[in-house]
């Protein structure tokens, strides 16, 4: 290991180093090439990162041209979205775009839906340029809504999807079926529902991962209560479905007005948008996460601008970011209530912004591809 | 009235005895001397009364050591700790070792983090082969296996 100092301190060395160095580091002998390609390293090392006071917190950004480019960065938490690093993207679509199902620790999960058909998924670590590829196990034209998420009691990344064959679940007959993939056993399996699954929701919805939880906005079908929109997390550890009320004036709107969206990295907050003379963003933040009660509204006005409802796109601090119908990004100050432009345009309704975290995963996995920083058009 | 005085002025200003594995004796006042949690540990074992004996740490370093811990327990304003610490971190690479050794075994984990930050801010940007060097690492790859995995991973290698 090294002929000065004990393992235990070269490993307290290397937690403080950025991913480049570590991956030099591979090189230099068998001992340290395998210490920092094991699974526990890998997750020593972002648990490091997520608890070092000074670590930087970064955005994934992904926007899309008209030319069906995509382009992704990482952005600081900063006034203006400054770019930190372009990202190097090398997979080519079957539709005009991937769909970004999730990021988490550094991990981004994408999707190629071609019409119905989910081709594959995609397991993609920018910075190490490396990703594995993930075909789903339920093929054909289907209804299904996804979620990708990290389950710290394995160590393990999970995606979860639940597939129905009719357009909504409550005109089918049979229940919808629910596949499992998981990183480290490089396989999908089924899981059986403990509970009666009733919910209904929309692939189009976006997810939010935190806590060890993936939620989705859902419609919940009872035969005596009717129906209303709940949060529809899914435990990524016990693998069981939990459902969180949302507060009594979002229950009966259209689910499609509402977007769900991760809150100062610990809770979910759910925003409705309405427009009469001025746009209007409710934004229900759950301040202590899983605690009904706590459930508490603010407002973001912006003037008429004439261009229609603005897209939620994801909170950071007090700033609330959003996609104008063009395609510009603006930023409203949930304190002050100015809105400003971030002078940053995307294809609309095609933008992502998602917390990231630069991590070593996927370092350890024999079957993730490696791809130069020449390759494009890969189609996974 | 006189014995109750001295009593008070001897437990502000309690001063604990640490030996060298050389028997080099230094004396370091409580509250610095605290700040390392074996030495804590063997305080609360009774050994407060006595020498401590540091069987790991030289005099060399324990003098270093006992520097470091007074001027952490002075008070001092943040920023005119972190000039210290950035000056008191700037040695060579073996003087870092014994620190680095001294601060695990002695347990502070304050020094042990900026002294681990010194050693890993000396890694970046340095060729393989002086971080070999730098830790008497004997590689141990075919030039084949080598090449293999700067290969893997050619981004990070330009």
């Amino acid at each position: 290991m090294s002929d000065f100092l004990p393992e235990e301190l070269i490993q307290e060395i290397l937690y403080k180093l950025p991913i480049k160095s570590l991956v030099q580091c591979t090189s230099l002998c068998k001992s340290w090439n395998s210490l920092i390609k094991s699974r526990n390293f890998i997750s020593k090392h972002l648990q490091r990162t997520i608890s070092s006071t000074d670590h930087q917190s970064l955005f994934l950004l992904r926007l899309c041209s008209k030319q069906r480019e995509e382009q992704y960065s990482l952005r600081f938490d900063d006034q203006d979205f400054n770019e930190h690093m372009q990202l190097h993207f090398p997979f080519k679509s079957y539709e005009s775009y991937f769909r970004i199902i999730g990021s988490c620790n550094g991990l981004i999960c994408l999707a190629n839906i071609f019409e119905r058909i989910t081709i594959s998924f995609i397991l993609w670590n920018p910075l190490l340029q490396k990703y594995v590829n993930v075909k789903p196990r339920i093929l054909g034209p289907v209804y299904s809504f996804i979620g990708f998420g990290y389950d710290s009691r394995a160590n393990d990344y999970k995606l979860v999807r639940i597939v129905n064959f009719q357009k909504s679940k409550f005109l089918s007959k049979n229940a919808p079926e629910m596949e499992l993939y998981s990183l480290n056993e490089g396989s999908w399996r089924s899981i059986t529902q403990r509970t009666p699954l009733r919910y209904d929701t929309d692939q189009r919805f976006s997810q939010a991962f935190l806590n060890g939880v993936v939620h989705w906005i859902a419609l919940r079908a009872d035969q005596h209560e009717g129906s209303s929109n709940v949060v529809l997390g899914f435990d990524m550890r016990d693998e069981i479905f939990l459902e969180i009320a949302l507060p009594d004036s979002l229950a009966n709107v259209t689910p499609s007005c509402l977007s769900l969206l991760v809150y100062k990295e610990s809770s979910i907050s759910v925003c409705q948008a309405s427009f009469q003379s001025s746009v209007q963003f409710h934004i229900w933040v759950m301040k202590e996460y899983g605690v009904v009660d706590s459930w508490t509204k603010l407002m973001l006005t912006i003037g008429a601008q004439g261009e229609g409802i603005p897209r939620a796109l994801g909170i950071r601090k007090d700033d609330f970011l959003m996609e104008m119908k063009r395609g510009w990004i603006v930023s409203g100050d949930l304190e002050s209530q100015q809105v400003r432009d971030l002078r940053i345009w995307g294809e609309p309704s095609h933008t992502f912004i998602g917390v990231y975290l630069e991590s070593l995963v996927l370092l350890d996995k024999s079957n993730a591809t490696s791809y130069g920083i020449n390759s494009n058009g890969l189609i996974a | 009235m006189a014995s109750s005085e001295s009593t008070t002025t001897s437990t502000t200003t309690k001063v604990l005895r640490l030996k060298s594995s050389d028997n080099e004796i230094f004396g370091v006042e409580e509250k610095a001397a605290l700040q390392s949690e074996t030495i804590k540990s063997l305080a609360e074992d009774g050994y407060s009364e006595d020498v401590i004996p540091l069987f790991n740490v030289e005099k060399k370093t324990l003098a270093k050591i006992v520097e470091w811990l007074n001027k952490h327990a002075s008070g001092s304003s943040k920023e005119e700790l972190k000039r210290w610490d950035a000056d008191f971190v700037d040695v060579d690479k073996d003087v870092l070792y014994d620190l680095l050794l001294a601060s695990n075994y002695l347990n502070i984990e304050v020094l042990l983090h900026q002294l681990a930050q010194k050693v890993a801010d000396m890694i970046k940007g340095k060729k393989p082969e002086e971080i070999r060097q730098l830790f008497g690492i004997k590689n141990d790859f075919t030039p084949e296996e080598e090449a293999e995995i700067r290969r893997e991973n050619a981004w990070a290698f330009e």
